[in-house]
């Protein structure tokens, strides 16, 4: 069977291959390691649909493919190919439409049946970063896998509440494992691949971030997950892609209100109207597992709050959640010098009670469910 | 004939006595200059010939060769015109030789005569009077820079026939006393009682005074950086008689000593940011001081820290650290002092309103791009970064007036008394220059302040090199809260003013 698998990926691997004529090859090959021995005829040709000249290009690829230079890319990055027929496949990803016959893993790959995806826009308003790590810190400490994109804004606050948390969290990239996207996140996907979590794509080596991967690459992330959480999105966003791509499947579209005002929200507040499920805090997603017969452990959602000193709570008080107060404001609400509020503001940091951002501070919703 | 006459240049910002030896002799008429001379040197020679004859004396139709020792440094100023002609007035015979005797000469001379005034007056007369001159002749307008030397007589003359007339006795001069007006006063048209709100920003420039430590102010545009950085001088403490006189030879040397004072404010230099590496730094065949230089004691300020060009910032790394430039050229390899404090300032993004207002335009790698102009290691030469916000409209009509710089500086004063008396033995003047020998030695933590910068070493992920710098701000906070050491809140606060150039 793992035989079967690399023959699979292998066959990816061709420059021209996607999922689509990978499957027309199976389908008439029944088998890839049949699919790779055949005779690349223009009888398979024409059984299989592929025009002429990308069919004698892929031929050309086969001819001349070397075994041991991919053994030796697959082993340098890590990298395992999980086909649809392996037992870790993930368990929900068959059901839909098109699954991907191969995924290219980093990490550790496992059935995930309760897994949820978290999505949301790259450039997002402070509010949708705090509610999004938040959010899957606690969904990650009740049990469920993370799925995101591993983009910046909200897919990399989700990826990293999850990991503070010691939760499980699941990469799926737009592009082949030997390059990162977006690069600064290297540290971060490590960090998944570390913590027991995976970074997988359907894309073999070599493949670059294109902007037409993106919305493949979204029907992945919903068809992994049996639902799909949008924190904040623009009315003409690849969020809103996935949630359509999750209605398609049948799955579950949970959406967080926000301002009416915020551009940001705009996406999810069309959801809502539409018919999406309010999201108002981590046990609004686990009551809806629970109800479709998930047995997760019966925990408290959030964490408790760190402690803090009476000076502590006034200041934190005066932080709101969803936006960066800058230290002029909270000087003011205080009545503080200077010189006092900074070292409380660093305790609270520290504390992991309040967040500094480029325009000042933000208050870290520690008991999100708690609101 | 032979006379030997003395006049100066400079090299760098120190003073040289140059001998200028004249010999007349037999022969066709010619008039050599010899002695490692410049173009404008050379060009003496037209100048003294018509100054001479305009002036009803006689040049000599005879074969003239003047050398100019030591022969081996290179000469490059106008001002030893005026002891040019002395020289050959003296080996022509129409001077006393006796009359010159322990004179220097320093002026340039014009066709007719007259004697224009040179730059580099007082570091030459300070060399002169430590060759034991006794008497100096400048430029009228050079008399009052002559005279910050107290141990010469100086004659400030307008004409070289006033010189010879003079030395011959037919006229004797007045020597030039020191004007009754006070020297340079510390008043500034600006003040920090001008300034309503941005109390973050003033705490921060107040500890920068304090502790002599670099500061980058980031944000928007209109937030007020540069309304904050030209009030930073009426804070600083006054400068020492030293370095007065330091920051005056400077001064006098690149020719912008006004008034001939000695300076006593310090210096605020604000370069555009299309300044070259040489205009920085310091630069030219014979280098003349730059920009970095010219603040020695003062403020550096560099408004739009990203727009300068990589290379110029990237240079700036030996000054702060050293407190010195040498720059090495063909012609002469030479150090400069440059011991500033440097105040930078810049927007958080290319359109300026990432963090501070909603409707950045900027996407995340132009954010990047822009703040990644700036590297690393210059970064880490910088203690203290604070983020300045628009003030509020209440902040801005509020009726109560804000803190006068003096209070500030008084604040500021007693933090450097207590920095002077503490770094002393180790040669150091404030806690921005101290080493991590002078830190391990001076500053001592409460324990409870140890423990914090050991949990904030792992909460904050701050780097090794930041250690340093961070006990060295909370040094300066505890002078400033008069406190002998180091307590939890004054680390607090450093750290608070850790680098904060979040990468998007």
């Amino acid at each position: 069977m793992e035989q079967e698998t690399m023959y699979a990926a292998a066959l990816q691997s061709l420059k021209g291959c996607g999922s689509r004529r990978l499957q027309a090859l199976l389908d008439v090959c029944r088998s890839p390691s049949q699919a790779w021995g055949a005779v690349w005829d223009e009888d398979l040709r024409r059984r299989t649909g592929i025009p002429a000249k990308i069919f004698s290009q892929l031929r050309q690829e086969r001819d001349v493919f070397d075994w041991d230079t991919f053994q030796r890319r697959l082993s340098f990055y890590g990298v395992r190919p999980v086909a649809l027929w392996d037992d870790d496949y993930p368990s929900w990803l068959p059901f839909i439409a098109q699954p991907p016959l191969v995924l290219f893993c980093q990490g550790t790959m496992e059935r995930d049946s309760s897994s949820i995806a978290i999505v949301g826009s790259r450039k997002a308003s402070p509010y949708g970063l705090n509610a999004a790590e938040t959010l899957a810190a606690e969904l990650a400490a009740q049990g469920l896998t993370i799925v995101s994109g591993g983009a910046r804004g909200i897919d990399t606050r989700a990826h990293r509440g999850a990991l503070k948390r010691k939760g499980r969290t699941v990469v799926v990239a737009a592009n082949g494992l030997d390059r990162t996207y977006p690069r600064e996140n290297k540290a971060l996907f490590r960090q998944v691949v570390d913590s027991g979590g995976a970074v997988i794509s359907e894309y073999a080596f070599g493949v670059e971030p294109l902007s037409r991967n993106f919305p493949a690459r979204n029907r992945i992330i919903a068809g992994m997950a049996a639902a799909t959480i949008v924190v904040e999105a623009a009315l003409r966003s690849g969020s809103l892609i996935t949630a359509d791509l999750a209605l398609d499947e049948g799955r579950d579209v949970f959406a967080m209100p926000g301002s009416v005002f915020s551009e940001t929200s705009r996406g999810t507040n069309h959801l809502l109207r539409l018919g999406a499920i309010p999201l108002t805090c981590a046990d609004d997603v686990v009551r809806e597992f629970r109800r479709r017969g998930w047995q997760g452990p019966e925990t408290a959602c959030h964490e408790e709050g760190p402690s803090l000193s009476p000076a502590e709570q006034a200041v934190i008080d005066a932080i709101p959640f969803d936006r960066a107060a800058p230290v002029s404001e909270l000087l003011e609400k205080t009545g503080l010098a200077v010189a006092d509020l900074l070292p409380i503001l660093l305790a609270l940091q520290m504390k992991k009670a309040a967040e500094e951002l480029p325009g000042g501070y933000i208050r870290c919703a520690a008991a999100f469910s708690a609101l | 004939m032979f006379a030997r006459i003395y006049g100066a240049a400079t090299l760098g910002l120190n003073g040289h006595v140059i001998a200028v030896e004249t010999d007349i002799s037999n022969g066709l008429p010619s008039f050599d200059l010899v002695g490692l001379a410049s173009t404008s040197v050379k060009e003496a020679k037209e100048r003294v010939r018509a100054a001479v004859k305009n002036s009803g004396y006689e040049f000599p139709m005879r074969r003239l060769t003047v050398n100019l020792a030591p022969a081996d440094l290179k000469k490059d100023t106008s001002g030893l015109d005026l002891s040019l002609a002395v020289a050959i007035l003296v080996s022509s015979g129409q001077i006393p030789e006796e009359a010159c005797e322990k004179c220097l000469f320093m002026g340039e001379l014009a066709l007719d005569g007259r004697i224009r005034p040179v730059n580099g007056i007082l570091p030459m007369v300070l060399e002169g009077a430590a060759q034991g001159m006794k008497t100096v002749f400048v430029s009228r307008d050079n008399a009052a820079e002559a005279l910050l030397c107290p141990d010469l007589t100086v004659y400030g003359v307008d004409t070289l026939c006033d010189v010879a007339a003079c030395l011959t006795g037919e006229k004797p001069l007045d020597a030039a006393r020191p004007e009754p007006l006070a020297p340079d006063q510390l008043d500034y048209d600006v003040d920090f009682a001008e300034v309503q709100g941005q109390a973050e920003a003033k705490r921060v420039l107040e500890i920068a005074a304090a502790g002599g430590h670099n500061v980058l102010m980031i944000g928007p545009p209109g937030s007020g950086k540069t309304m904050l950085a030209k009030r930073i001088p009426t804070i600083l403490p006054p400068m020492s008689e030293a370095e007065a006189l330091e920051v005056t030879k400077i001064y006098s040397v690149a020719g912008l000593l006004g008034k001939g004072r000695l300076l006593q404010q310090r210096p605020f230099r604000s370069p555009h940011h299309t300044i070259s590496m040489a205009g920085l730094v310091g630069g030219g065949s014979i280098p003349k001081p730059g920009e970095v230089t010219l603040s020695h004691h003062g403020v550096l300020f560099l408004d739009e820290l990203p727009e300068f060009p990589r290379s110029v910032l990237e240079v700036l790394r030996q000054p702060l650290e050293d407190g010195v430039v040498h720059i090495a050229r063909v012609q002469a390899a030479l150090s400069y002092p440059s011991r500033f404090i440097l105040v930078a300032a810049m927007n958080p993004c290319p359109c300026g309103r990432y963090g501070f207002d909603e409707g950045c335009t900027c996407s995340d790698s132009e954010i990047r791009r822009y703040t990644h102009k700036i590297s690393g290691p210059l970064l880490d030469r910088i203690d203290l970064h604070v983020r300045v916000e628009r003030p509020a409209y209440w902040e801005l009509t509020a009726r109560r007036r804000a803190e006068p710089s003096s209070a500030i500086r008084s604040r500021v004063l007693s933090a450097r008394h207590r920095q002077q008396e503490r770094l002393a033995p180790y040669g150091c003047t404030c806690n921005a220059h101290m080493g991590h020998r002078e830190i391990r030695a001076t500053c001592q933590l409460t324990e409870a302040a140890q423990q914090l910068l050991r949990e904030a070493f792992d909460a904050l992920r701050l780097s090794a090199r930041s250690y340093d710098r961070i006990i060295k701000v909370s040094q300066t906070i505890a002078d400033l809260a008069k406190e002998p050491v180091i307590a939890k809140d004054h680390v607090a606060e450093a750290i608070s003013y850790r680098n904060k150039m979040h990468q998007p």
